[in-house]
């Protein structure tokens, strides 16, 4: 009996031991993230159609003074709002993304899966194609592209309440808002003139061209507000990777946890898409390329998604100024373009061991 | 000793199902182990989830005088220990992050080294410590439900409620997981209830059983006295014998299924 109890102690120190290594070689990749990021954010504001060297933007930041008149314009209301809205919406989406896959258990959802996103975009056409003009569109736009997203959240909280949150229900309930959206949108577009499509199509595509001090305020800010409750409920998701039944049988109150993280994607959802467009790809492929570099515990991987979501919308918006030359391209349409060769570069070296 | 659980009247189902008719089960002693025993779909693993909030029931249930109905989540975890009959999904989750989050996201106060002692000894026990920082979709099925018992024995709850918890292990595990559950039961005065369709494995394991069938209960009592022909008859639909080895252990040898056997699953309407 007091060997066995040796033995265990022994086996838990050493498993303890083994898994701060572990612990520690995670830290160390959301610190080689950052610096990234970092990168990215530093390249994705040097590049532009106009030429800002390095050197510029550096003095730039610490000395607007030093720059010319049109450069300080370009730097400070064009380039550092634009990299900065790319920093925070690809990590809002990414964590969004980790949310809806761990809460609904399944590797293809994404805040796209709750028809959240396309609800913005439903809001947005509509205040498009009706032309409301009581506020400049600047305004109207994300704020009823925020409406509708939020609305469309609160409607699956509520559906999921009223008839359970098993994660087929709320599957299907995000497939069917996701058709009617669309519906919607096709109707409306069906109805409106030749420009005020065109119009509403450009705003689907998703682009950071929107960006301003006050809109990347706002995202921010639900980024903030929201963050600190994802981090909270961390081990709660971890443990929900264990399979529903087994979380549930532990004593996590599984439908409460689901709710609340349902919350928690809708409302970073709506925020970035808002102000931005609908931006595919982000929300699904960030949390896979956290989980495959920082694996399941959330404390690491819901982190590690803000970063890959951030880095990946960061390395989208530069390649967006430079795929043709003069021209930028919707970042949405890119998204896929960078995501997809990173995300099966990570694979490959996976199956590699690498 | 008092009686900790008391089960008078209960009923449960699914939807408008109804799988347990209200049932009435004798007052077992802590430190018992007790073997659920039944054909398919006889009501065990309903028995089971009701108890651990899992599917809802009207009726009594108490343990130590309090309701089980009413406490909330954390709280009946605290009490109750529940080894679901589904292992744990196959995800890249590693093994003792599965058992480090049961702990900080149900139970936070308990401490880390407390946890990871319990982990530690409950991982000893059933031969997963060498598995610890494996992930779990590279586990055998038999593993991943050992991983499962594990968490339960980690949590060391004063009732553990165990869904089949040898149906994917192997023989040599079959019999050590059984005897750290005994251990278990004993060191701790636990009280055990396991559903489980091996009636040898339950006549050598459990000190009591409790026989349902179409959801009501057909016998209970000590396991050597409860288990015989007749039940073989009436619980499951064969003709057997209960023969005694040569160290004297009762065996049950099933002869053939009788002419009116009930049908696999069947419920009563």
């Amino acid at each position: 009996m007091m060997a066995a109890t040796a033995t265990a102690a022994s086996d838990a120190s050493d498993i303890s031991a083994a898994y701060r290594r572990i612990t520690r070689r995670r830290v160390g990749l959301l610190l080689t993230l950052c610096l990234a990021l970092a990168g990215a954010l530093v390249l994705d504001v040097v590049t532009g159609p106009s030429a800002l060297t390095l050197g510029d933007v550096i003095r730039g930041l610490f000395d607007p003074t030093s720059l010319s008149a049109g450069e300080r314009v370009i730097l400070w209301s064009v380039r550092l709002p634009y990299a900065l809205m790319a920093v925070v919406v690809g990590a809002s989406l990414a964590v969004a993304g980790v949310e809806t896959q761990t809460v609904l258990n399944n590797p293809l959802a994404s805040p796209y899966t709750l028809g959240i996103s396309w609800a913005a975009a439903l809001g947005a056409v509509a205040a498009i194609v009706i032309g409301i003009d009581i506020l400049p569109a600047a305004i109207v736009l994300p704020l009823a592209a925020f409406l509708s997203a939020l609305t469309a959240g609160l409607a699956i909280l509520a559906l999921a309440q009223i008839f359970g949150s098993r994660t087929e229900t709320i599957i299907l309930f995000g497939i069917a808002l996701v058709f009617a959206c669309t519906a919607l949108i096709s109707l409306l577009q069906f109805v409106a003139d030749a420009e005020t499509v065109q119009q509403s199509v450009f705003w689907m595509m998703g682009s950071l061209g929107r960006a301003t001090w006050e809109k990347l305020t706002v995202v921010a800010l639900v980024f903030a507000a929201v963050m600190p409750f994802t981090l909270r409920g961390a081990w709660s998701m971890t443990l929900l990777r264990a399979g529903e039944e087994q979380a549930s049988s532990a004593g996590l109150p599984v439908h409460r946890v689901r709710l609340a993280a349902i919350l928690r994607a809708s409302l970073l959802t709506a925020a970035a898409v808002s102000f931005v467009g609908t931006i595919g790809f982000i929300g699904l492929v960030g949390p896979h390329i956290a989980r495959l570099l920082l694996g399941e515990d959330h404390r690491f991987l819901l982190p590690g998604a803000a970063l890959t979501g951030a880095l990946l919308l960061s390395l989208a918006s530069i390649a967006s100024k430079l795929l043709v030359a003069g021209a930028i391209i919707p970042v949405g349409i890119v998204t896929a373009l960078v995501g997809v060769p990173t995300f099966v570069a990570l694979l490959v070296a996976r199956r590699r061991g690498l | 000793m008092s009686a900790p659980l008391e089960i008078t009247g209960l009923t449960a189902g699914y939807g408008r199902t109804v799988v347990l008719h209200g049932i009435d089960l004798p007052a077992w002693s802590p430190g018992t182990v007790v073997g659920l025993l039944g054909q398919n779909a006889a009501g065990k693993s309903t028995l089971l989830k009701a108890l651990s909030g899992q599917v809802r029931y009207s009726g009594e249930a108490r343990f130590n005088g309090q309701g089980l109905a009413g406490l909330s989540a954390r709280h009946r975890a605290s009490i109750v220990g529940y080894q679901p009959q589904a292992a744990p999904l196959a995800t890249g989750l590693l093994v003792y992050e599965a058992a480090l989050a049961t702990f900080h996201a149900t139970a936070p106060d308990l401490g880390r080294d407390e946890a990871d002692r319990r982990i530690g000894a409950a991982f000893s026990e059933l031969g997963l410590s060498n598995l610890a920082l494996r992930r779990v979709d590279t586990l055998s099925g038999g593993q991943r439900q050992l991983l499962s018992l594990s968490l339960v024995l980690a949590r060391q709850t004063p009732l553990m409620l165990l869904d089949e918890p040898t149906s994917a292990l192997d023989l040599r595990w079959q019999i050590q997981t059984l005897q750290a559950i005994r251990r278990a039961a004993e060191e701790r005065n636990a009280l055990v209830l396991i559903a489980i369709h091996d009636l040898n494995l339950a006549l050598r394991f459990c000190d009591e059983v409790a026989v349902l069938h179409h959801g009501r209960v057909l016998a209970a009592g000590p396991a050597a006295a409860t288990v015989t022909p007749d039940l073989l008859r009436d619980a499951y639909g064969i003709e057997g014998r209960i023969e005694r080895c040569s160290a004297g252990l009762p065996i049950v040898v099933a002869d053939g299924a009788t002419a009116t056997s009930p049908p696999p699953g069947g419920i009563s309407p």
